[in-house]
């Protein structure tokens, strides 16, 4: 079932790609259908057990698997990302008006996400869960970048591909430790585990985490990744993708909870992020901004709550992304219709929708409430389930907590307050546009959901309670309460909701300037900075100049003989075999240095002649006539070839400067000084010797010939014969047709 | 092995890595011409010591020079002399286009170069 | 089996020759090409299937022992890549074939039979079991690339031409002197005696040795410092000949290095050339960013993507070695791909300036289809072959504790993603400056442009879908790479 559904989602996908363009606005109708069945599918499997399994092997060698495990928790995101999936799709197609165009694409793109986030949910290996995860992160990119010819959002896109996909990076190698020190790469089979590596592999996997789920200092992509479209802020950066990171998170902490460090992170990760997250949702004035900044604060509070780990803080964690799925994607829905209807999302431009909107206005106060955490709704259970496990924690790490969560809960209030103050509040009223019915209902839906997950709190329990057993390793795990009781808790719950509210309404409507997005700017400029740490490596290593690429390759090459200095040996030498090789040799080295000081290109193809000469002549004293001869005439053409390529241009070589020369010198001198090395030590205590008898013999013998040479090259060696006859041919062929090049295109060079 | 053949063997590969590494094409195809001297020299030293030819019936055996670098050698030389030629062709087309022999140095690199850090002096710019 | 051997380096040869004689004759010098580079990518597929099945299959040229003659060998190593090496030559020969008449067209009379030289040197170079005739299938290699490179002799051609050809002529003389190393040492050029002999040299001879051949074969595969003639030379030539050279030239000299350096047993020069990886993996990637030009971006890409594979050799352990093979599978064809995306991007927007195009993926969808995957898979973005490319040789190394290295790795990773993404944002999405429009490639050109892309698409899919399988097969190779004994024995039963 788990490989049907999936493949239905890719098979739809790909008619999507196919057909969009034809089918337009209700291709996002169609793309609907998939996440339909997997809802239903997730729904009826609730509280069923044993887990449903599916697996199938890629890559053997490397415990590359495609293993899926829908388990009690897989089965509630499930829900998540499928169900509000169903519910984005509709939106969608309310939102993007009948003219819109490139929604054929869009289409393709959010199914291509759902199913990627429905494999992370479901994956049980961790390479399936890494394969989907890096999915995610590109398909978000497509989502992001939707409207392409802005060069914002194309900004913006960037910035969200490179964290979340350098998180990907940091996600691979956590991995890789950590499950080369358990010993399986199956989530489901992770047993606690510790060290060195495990440690480090941890702190990388909490790393990746944060960049995926926005945590500060990785947050600024997630506001930056506003200028998607609304339904794919909903979806992705609400709802569901940005989730990845706590989900990652919760099933990681049974195995790697025990680590310090592990929890260290995420406890100064997720702090961190509530307190700088909820301050944001503060101070900014778009209300998608403001819901993004909330974003941040939520997750934060999920991430404190998972790394936390008791099986409180794991149920409390457990029924917040539940609530948050409902409240968020809510809030973002509404605030996209009303950017459709009114134009703006601007909270100064807007005036008097609690009366223009009611319908939206009703479901914005309910999930609102539920953000605040106030009764009669789900958010409440959740937060006073928070509050509890703050209070249940002992030492450094209750403060810590209880800072996090109790603080941020007031901070929390205090937005969600001024939020609905300042998008409804009283004003001039905004003109609107038509209403919609696929804009208007999704929202509606989400926000009830909040109510009546209050309302039937036992079932619900019944299925949240064994996810967060599963996600403690099994400890016995308390159960939700609607009413707490006369506790601490309460106590605390009311005084939060009381200041948060008074600083909410406080703040409302105060006039004020958005903070600078000095966070984001930050990134994009370390993102340019590497663009401009390549070009500053760039010059320095591709100078674009011949003469450097030469020398550099000269001098490695004595680099790499310096091996051979260590078993040089003199004694093998023999001054010549003749005088006569003396006397050539001196010749030879002379042709070739008055080479280097001959003025005109005439006297240099004489001097050119020479040497080639000298060599044949060395080549006759070494028993090699047929070589010498070969030598001779390859000469003479190559000097009358010299002669006719430059002849005529009677002008003296350039000269150059005096510090590289020097370097030209010193590099060439050192070249000559390996080849000697290497042929001196190579000659030293050779391991082997040539078959002379052997080629003698074989030459005769099978080769009817005496000339050995002869043979070798015709017969013994023949291939390599014919390499070189082809190589000629080529060359043939290439200088025919730059000679035609020069005729037929004279002076009309590019 | 032999230390006059030697010293020719290292004199060539010095004075043609000095003369290849310059900017003149001209020197460039001798510098690439005395490297071929180098490295045909060397392979027929690796062959062993100086002999008869390796006619088979003129000498014994032992006394011959290695045949087998000597055809290795020849099949080096006549490669090395198509790629002279092809080194020739294209000089003269250079000079064709650009009316001297003169190695130009890659316009994008440069032009990265002048986006970095401005128009500056560096090592190779010295050299032409 | 001899005759598929034969088969792989004859017929592009005799293809060469007929498409030469069929000059006149458009179609007929087509359909010669095509014959040719087609019957030797069959015959490599069959000798994969075959040397998997039945081991290592050895062909001594003339008959002659292997002390005296040329031996051709088809060890598994060789089997599995020649495959993958042809048959992106041949796809990317039907891609020429759409490009012509565009201002991008290679010469097509000179541009097929140079391919088929190209091709057989290619297949000689994987199957040679003798140093020498290595050096000579190089030249053939070399000598057929740079007429390739220049054969319009404009002036961009001729500049990057001889930057292109001086080095690699000093490569190749680099390479004479080593083989005169070799041989003064050992008395031999063939590999097999090669791997008995060189082991037993005093180490200071046998690691010069290795070293030296690092920067023979280094300068071919463009590891660091040696890289710096590739970005220049490889963007100047037609689209196609960029994308076979591209796809293969440096493979070669990676090729060479894992045979070489496994064979001869060079494990003490591990760590140096881990160290020579992980620059070439990021001094490649930080080139890539600087540029503004697609073919000049994934040429930088070309020499970051060559430290993976070099990194994956110089752990000198079975893993590494598997991973470094697999990457080379996975990496020819994605590249070769890139680089025929970038010639539809030339041709769709009039020149692959980044500077001068945008918005292609409204007007041309499938075309931006084609450019992510690869693009995505290059960056080792899963599900794509890359990611499991990636992942062997970074799972190598971290067995191995090369922590410098595997953060190389991953830095790298990261940057090769931003500088895709670069591209995609200035050519897929954003605006199109005004300019002059180019004309497009004629309809039916632009259709089997379109079709020879999908089909190297679909071709890195596949790597992709059964890398199981090839790496299954890669750690074999790698197990007979490793141990030497298997190849001598293969040589010389």
């Amino acid at each position: 079932m788990i490989f049907g559904l999936l493949v239905l989602h890719v098979a739809v996908c790909v008619v999507l790609a196919c057909a969009g363009r034809r089918l337009g606005r209700s291709s996002l109708l169609v793309g609907a259908v998939p996440p339909a069945c997997s809802a239903l599918w997730g729904a009826a499997r609730l509280g069923a057990s044993p887990p449903a399994t599916a697996d199938v092997t890629w890559v053997n060698g490397l415990d590359l698997a495609m293993t899926f495990r829908v388990d009690a928790f897989a089965e509630i995101m499930t829900l998540i990302v499928s169900g509000i999936g169903v519910l984005v799709f509709v939106y969608a197609f309310g939102y993007f008006g009948p003219g819109a165009t490139h929604t054929g694409r869009f289409a393709t793109t959010l199914l291509a996400f759902s199913t990627s986030m429905l494999g992370l949910v479901w994956a049980d290996s961790v390479w399936t869960l890494f394969v989907f995860w890096e999915l995610t992160s590109v398909t978000s990119f497509l989502l992001v970048g939707h409207k392409s010819t802005d060069t914002e959002v194309l900004a913006a896109a960037r910035r969200a591909l490179m964290v979340t996909a350098g998180g990907g990076l940091v996600l691979l190698a956590g991995l890789l430790l950590v499950t080369g020190e358990a010993g399986t790469t199956l989530i489901s089979e992770l047993a606690p585990v510790d060290g060195t590596a495990a440690t480090i592999g941890a702190v990388l996997v909490m790393i990746a985490a944060a960049t995926k789920s926005a945590q500060v200092p990785f947050h600024p992509w997630l506001p930056g990744a506003m200028v998607a479209p609304t339904p794919v802020s909903a979806y992705l950066h609400a709802a569901t993708m940005v989730k990845a990171g706590v989900v990652l998170v919760a099933v990681a902490g049974p195995a790697l909870g025990g680590i310090g460090a592990w929890k260290g992170c995420g406890l100064a990760f997720g702090v961190a992020s509530i307190v700088w997250g909820a301050l944001g949702a503060l101070r900014h004035r778009d209300a998608k901004l403001i819901l993004a900044w909330g974003t941040v604060s939520q997750l934060g509070m999920l991430i404190t709550l998972f790394s936390v780990g008791t099986p409180v803080a794991v149920l409390a964690a457990v029924a917040l992304l539940v609530a948050h799925a409902l409240f968020k994607g809510a809030l973002f829905l509404i605030v996209g219709e009303i950017d459709v209807r009114a134009g703006t999302r601007h909270i100064d431009e807007l005036g008097g929708l609690a009366r223009s909107m009611p319908v939206a206005f009703a479901a914005a106060v309910l999930a609102g409430l539920s953000m605040a955490g106030a009764p009669p709704l789900f958010g409440f259970v959740a937060k006073e389930t928070a509050i509890q496990a703050a209070l249940g924690l002992d030492g450094a790490e209750a403060w810590v907590v209880g800072f996090g969560v109790i603080g941020g809960s007031v901070l929390t209030v205090a937005y969600t307050f001024r939020f609905l103050v300042a998008v409804f509040g009283p004003g001039p009223e905004t003109p609107l546009s038509p209403r919609r019915h696929a804009l208007s209902v999704p929202p509606l839906v989400l926000a009830v959901g909040g109510l009546a997950a209050f309302a039937v709190l036992g079932p619900l329990d019944a299925v949240l309670a064994p996810a967060a057993v599963r996600l403690s390793g099994g400890a016995p795990v308390d159960h939700l309460h609607r009413w707490p009781g006369l506790e601490p808790a309460l106590a605390i719950s009311a005084v939060v909701l009381v200041v948060g509210a008074i600083v909410g309404l406080a703040l409302g409507r105060t006039p004020g300037q958005a903070p600078a997005d000095h966070a984001g700017r930050w990134t994009d400029a370390s993102i340019d900075g590497m663009v401009a740490f390549g070009r500053a490596t760039v010059v320095r290593v591709q100078h674009g100049s011949l003469p450097v690429y030469l020398v550099t390759m000269a001098a490695v090459a004595p680099l790499a003989a310096t091996p051979l200095l260590a078993d040089i040996s003199l004694d093998h030498l023999v001054r010549w075999h003749t005088p006569l090789q003396g006397v050539l040799a001196a010749t030879v080295v002379g042709a070739a240095l008055a080479l280097c000081w001959v003025g005109t290109r005439l006297g240099a193809g004489l001097a050119l002649g020479a040497a080639g000469i000298t060599v044949a002549a060395v080549f006759v004293i070494h028993g090699a006539p047929d070589l010498a001869l070969t030598q001779l005439l390859v000469e003479a053409a190559i000097v009358v070839g010299f002669v006719l390529a430059f002849g005529h241009l009677s002008r003296s070589f350039p000269k150059t400067g005096l510090r590289w020369r020097t370097v030209r010198m010193t590099v060439a001198g050192l070249g000559g000084v390996a080849v000697v090395i290497g042929l001196a030590a190579a000659s030293g205590n050779p391991v082997g010797a040539p078959p002379l008898a052997e080629l003698a013999a074989a030459s005769v013998g099978e080769g009817g010939g005496s000339n050995i040479v002869n043979v070798i090259l015709t017969d013994i060696r023949g291939l390599d014969t014919l390499g070189e006859v082809l190589v000629l041919a080529t060359v043939a062929l290439g200088v025919q047709a730059l000679a035609r090049a020069a005729s037929s295109r004279e002076g009309s060079a590019s | 092995m032999n230390a006059a053949l030697l010293l020719a063997i290292g004199g060539l590969t010095a004075v043609g890595l000095y003369l290849l590494t310059s900017r003149s094409l001209s020197r460039i195809v001798i510098g690439y011409s005395l490297l071929g001297h180098a490295t045909v020299v060397a392979l027929i030293t690796a062959g062993g010591p100086a002999g008869w030819p390796p006619i088979a019936g003129g000498a014994a055996p032992e006394d011959m020079s290695n045949p087998l670098p000597q055809a290795l050698t020849l099949t080096a030389i006549v490669i090395s002399f198509g790629l002279t030629l092809f080194l020739l062709a294209l000089a003269r087309r250079q000079r064709t286009l650009s009316g001297d022999d003169l190695v130009e140095d890659d316009l994008e690199d440069r032009r990265i170069a002048a986006v970095e850090s401005g128009p500056t002096e560096t090592e190779d710019s010295v050299a032409t | 089996m001899t005759g598929l051997i034969s088969l792989a380096i004859v017929a592009p040869l005799v293809a060469a020759a007929c498409s030469l004689a069929l000059r006149s004759h458009p179609l007929g010098r087509d359909i010669a090409v095509l014959a040719g580079l087609g019957s030797a990518a069959l015959a490599s597929h069959i000798m994969l299937v075959t040397v998997a099945r039945d081991g290592t299959h050895t062909v001594a040229v003339g008959g002659w022992a292997p002390e005296l003659g040329i031996i051709l060998v088809a060890d598994l190593f060789a089997a599995l890549i020649l495959p993958v090496a042809l048959t992106i030559i041949f796809v990317v020969e039907i891609f020429a074939i759409g490009q012509r008449r565009t201002v991008w067209a290679a010469n097509p009379e000179l541009s097929g039979p140079l391919l088929c030289v190209l091709t057989a040197g290619v297949s000689l170079a994987f199957l040679t079991g003798d140093l020498f005739t290595l050096f000579v299938a190089f030249e053939l290699i070399l000598v057929s690339s740079y007429v390739l490179l220049t054969h319009q002799g404009n002036r961009s051609q001729v500049r990057a031409g001889m930057t292109y050809v001086v080095m690699n002529l000093l490569a190749s003389t680099l390479f004479l002197f080593g083989v005169a190393f070799v041989y003064t040492a050992t008395g031999t050029v063939n590999m097999a005696l090669l791997a008995e002999r060189i082991p037993q040299l005093e180490t200071g001879v046998r690691l010069g040795i290795g070293a030296w051949f690092l920067v023979v074969f280094g300068t071919k595969a463009a590891v660091f410092p040696l890289f710096s003639w590739l970005p220049d030379s490889y963007p100047t030539a037609p689209t196609t000949i960029t994308a076979v050279f591209a796809g293969l030239l440096t493979k070669v000299g990676i090729y060479s290095m894992i045979r070489f350096h496994n064979l001869m047993g060079m494990e003490d020069l591990g760590p140096i050339m881990l160290l020579v990886a992980a620059l070439t993996m990021v001094v490649g990637v930080l080139g890539a960013l600087a540029q503004s030009d697609v073919k000049r971006i994934l040429s930088f890409h070309v020499i970051s993507q060559i430290g993976y594979m070099f990194m994956g050799l110089s752990l000198f352990t079975v893993a590494g070695t598997a991973g470094a093979i697999l990457f080379l599978i996975h990496h020819m064809p994605v590249k070769a791909v890139l680089f025929l995306v970038g010639g539809l991007i030339e041709n769709h927007e009039g020149s692959s300036s980044l500077d001068r195009s945008g918005g292609l993926a409204a007007r041309e969808p499938l075309v931006a289809v084609m450019f992510a995957i690869p693009a995505l898979s290059l960056a080792g973005i899963p599900p794509f072959s890359g990611f499991v490319a990636k992942l062997a040789v970074v799972s190598a190394a971290i067995d191995q504790r090369g922590t410098v290295v595997v953060v190389a790795a991953l830095v790298a990773g990261g940057l090769t993603l931003l500088s895709m993404a670069k591209i995609w944002n200035e050519v897929f999405w954003g605006r199109r400056a005004d300019g002059p429009r180019p004309s497009p490639a004629p309809r039916r050109g632009r259709r089997t442009m379109h079709a020879a892309t999908a089909l190297a698409v679909a071709g890195t899919l596949m790597v992709a879908l059964f890398a199981g399988t090839l790496l299954d097969l890669s750690t074999e190779a790698a197990e007979n790479l490793r141990s030497p004994a298997s190849y001598i024995a293969a040589v010389r039963p």
